[in-house]
């Protein structure tokens, strides 16, 4: 609902200078009619993104990340509000201009919707062929495409002659063939296994780090967040419930249902299971607490659960611990379980407060 | 040999130049009615898949009104429609009888169905194609040209073989009403002077034209489908 910038995010950006949106929502609704009614798929979304970042949409099935995504290319318009591309407009744009636009635009699909009928190289070729270039130019652009996601020498089979992983990558050299400034992709890697997943997404980040290409990431999965994204989104049934850095959203979570996402792509998202199963390591005494913590700053976690055991008299029996870089950055966290009296207890964790670590006492099923 | 056939089939041995006339005139009006009916049709079949409301060239009214008379026109049996195409028929190729008068009702008659057969195929194309083709920025033109007409190629050679079939039959329809080819020399012959041996000659080598259509169909469907 909220746009929820802290302060901290501000200063984490690189350039000091004022940067322009590439593609700008503002106030965006959308509403699909149909025979039995209205269906408000987009509710009021603002955001920006920024030349050359990757910026994640993340959100449950039917929340509206595709309809967001499909407003940038225009197939789908908004109801209210503007997209603006490259400072255009789009409600503005006639069809000639809204299809020029659109061959800056690479989209890659779930589905990756390659022609069946067509052979990789003439897959890769359909977006050059109102380009203005000889045979050799485009032949070399498909050469070169072809290497760049590693499918040299298949250029001659057919779509239904390649794996999933396969298949993706050609709708990314495809996607790719006319120098996009914008990298559309809805949920591109969701029908992957993880590790044709994570190659994927790495060819993604390195081409978007080699070329510069503003990339627009649809997914359900806060894994997919972690691995390639900078900036995120959080939508939920077609509003926005959080946005800013993955690493500042990774580290302070607001929402519910964010922090849900990031629990599962964290070890210590696994102490639900763990208490779900009635697991007897996590038998809750009555001097004890089940606690979460939380802190950004490798250095401190283990002296500060010495100091803390220490200083209050509490004993501290470590479950799970975890370290994870984001974006070149660490976060760690813990779960544990902490006992003492009540009194002690409560100043430990004032003390962890105050240390910036995010304390969380889950509370017993 | 020679007696054999000669002993099974005498008047057609005795009419033979004009029961191979007839056959090459068949094929003829096969084959000219079929092109010009493939051409149309295709016009019409993009015309019904891409005018729907929410289509590539939404034009719902025209839609509907495209749709209607087409069904009118499918639910006329031929024999009737060629009869009622007489007079236009004559204005428009000087002659209602003949080989030349036989190709335009033919047209008429086979259109309505091969639009629909090519209605069929195009919606076979999963729409994230052509909102993929969209997504490049093609024009609607070159989404019909590069999309529904070239992935559509295989289900396209289904129906123009199923049509094609259509259209031997109706060939031999337009027999009666003295269009000239295989119909005409088994009505003429076989049947109004019962020589039945006519009869049995033209139904084998219509079943030899469909089998051969058929036969044609199917390879080029195997050469181009990729599923
Ligand atoms: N063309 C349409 N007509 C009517 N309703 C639509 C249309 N497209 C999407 N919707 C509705 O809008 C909502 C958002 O759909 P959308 O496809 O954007 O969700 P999503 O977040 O991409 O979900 P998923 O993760 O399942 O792909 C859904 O409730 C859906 O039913
Ligand atoms: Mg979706």
């Amino acid at each position: 609902m909220t746009h929820l910038f802290s302060p901290s995010l501000d200063s984490e950006r690189k350039h000091d200078e004022p940067r322009e949106a590439i593609i700008r929502f503002d106030k965006v609704s959308k509403t699909f009619r149909s025979g039995d009614g209205e269906h408000a798929a987009l509710h009021d979304i603002s955001a920006d993104i920024f030349p050359g970042s990757i910026f994640g949409i993340i959100g449950l099935s039917g929340a509206g990340k595709s309809t967001l995504v499909r407003l940038i290319n225009g197939i789908e318009q908004a109801t209210l509000g503007e997209v603006i591309v490259e400072g255009q407009k789009l409600s503005q744009l006639n069809a000639r201009q809204g299809r020029k636009l659109r061959t800056t635009i690479g989209m890659i699909f779930q589905s990756c919707n390659l022609m069946p009928s067509r052979t990789v190289r003439d897959n890769i070729l359909l977006p050059l062929q109102d380009k203005d270039l000889s045979r050799e130019e485009r032949e070399q652009r498909v050469d070169s495409l072809l290497e760049l996601v590693g499918l040299s020498g298949r250029e001659r089979a057919y779509p239904n002659e390649l794996s999933g992983g396969q298949q993706q990558r050609v709708a990314i050299a495809r996607a790719l063939a006319n120098n996009p400034r914008i990298l559309l992709c809805d949920e591109a890697t969701s029908a992957l296994d993880p590790a044709t997943t994570t190659s994927i997404l790495d060819l993604i980040r390195t081409i978007n780090r080699n070329t510069g290409v503003t990339v627009v990431m649809v997914t359900h999965q806060m894994s997919v967040i972690k691995h390639v994204c900078d900036e995120v989104m959080v939508l939920d049934h077609g509003t926005v419930v959080e946005q800013g850095s993955v690493y500042s959203i990774f580290v302070n979570p607001h929402d519910a249902l964010t922090r849900t996402f990031i629990e599962t792509t964290s070890n210590l998202g696994r102490i639900n299971d763990l208490i779900h199963a009635d697991n007897p390591a996590i038998t809750i005494g009555k001097r004890q607490r089940l606690i979460r913590l939380q802190y950004s700053k490798e250095d401190v976690s283990e002296p500060l659960v010495s100091l803390m055991t220490a200083r209050f008299g509490v004993l501290v029996n470590i479950l799970l611990s975890d370290i994870e870089s984001i974006g070149g950055r660490p976060i760690g966290g813990l779960v544990a379980t902490i006992e003492g009296s009540a009194e002690n207890i409560e100043s430990a964790l004032d003390f962890l407060r105050k240390k910036d670590v995010r304390v969380e006492v889950i509370e017993h099923v | 040999m020679f007696d054999i056939v000669a002993r099974w089939f005498p008047h057609v041995v005795e009419y033979r130049g004009e029961f191979i006339s007839s056959i090459w005139e068949t094929a003829v009006m096969v084959g000219v009615s079929g092109a010009i009916s493939l051409v149309s049709s295709l016009i019409l079949g993009v015309l019904l898949v891409t005018t729907p409301k929410g289509g590539l060239l939404a034009a719902p009214l025209c839609n509907r009104v495209l749709s209607y008379a087409i069904n009118v026109l499918r639910s006329v049996p031929f024999i009737i429609l060629a009869a009622a195409l007489v007079p236009l028929t004559r204005a428009l190729t000087g002659a209602a009888l003949g080989l030349r008068g036989a190709i335009f009702p033919l047209v008429v008659g086979i259109t309505p169905f091969f639009a629909r057969q090519v209605e069929a195929a195009l919606m076979t194309i999963p729409s994230n194609l052509i909102e993929t083709a969209y997504s490049m920025g093609f024009t609607p033109w070159k989404i019909i040209r590069r999309v529904y007409l070239r992935e559509g190629i295989p289900a396209l050679a289904k129906g123009t073989t199923i049509t094609m079939v259509s259209l031997i039959g109706l060939s031999a329809i337009s027999g009666s009403l003295g269009s000239g080819g295989l119909g005409d020399f088994a009505i003429r012959y076989g049947y109004q002077r019962f020589m039945f041996d006519a009869t049995l000659a033209s139904v084998i080598v219509l079943l030899c034209m469909v089998g051969f259509v058929e036969f044609v169909g199917k390879i080029v469907v195997d050469a181009t489908t990729r599923q």
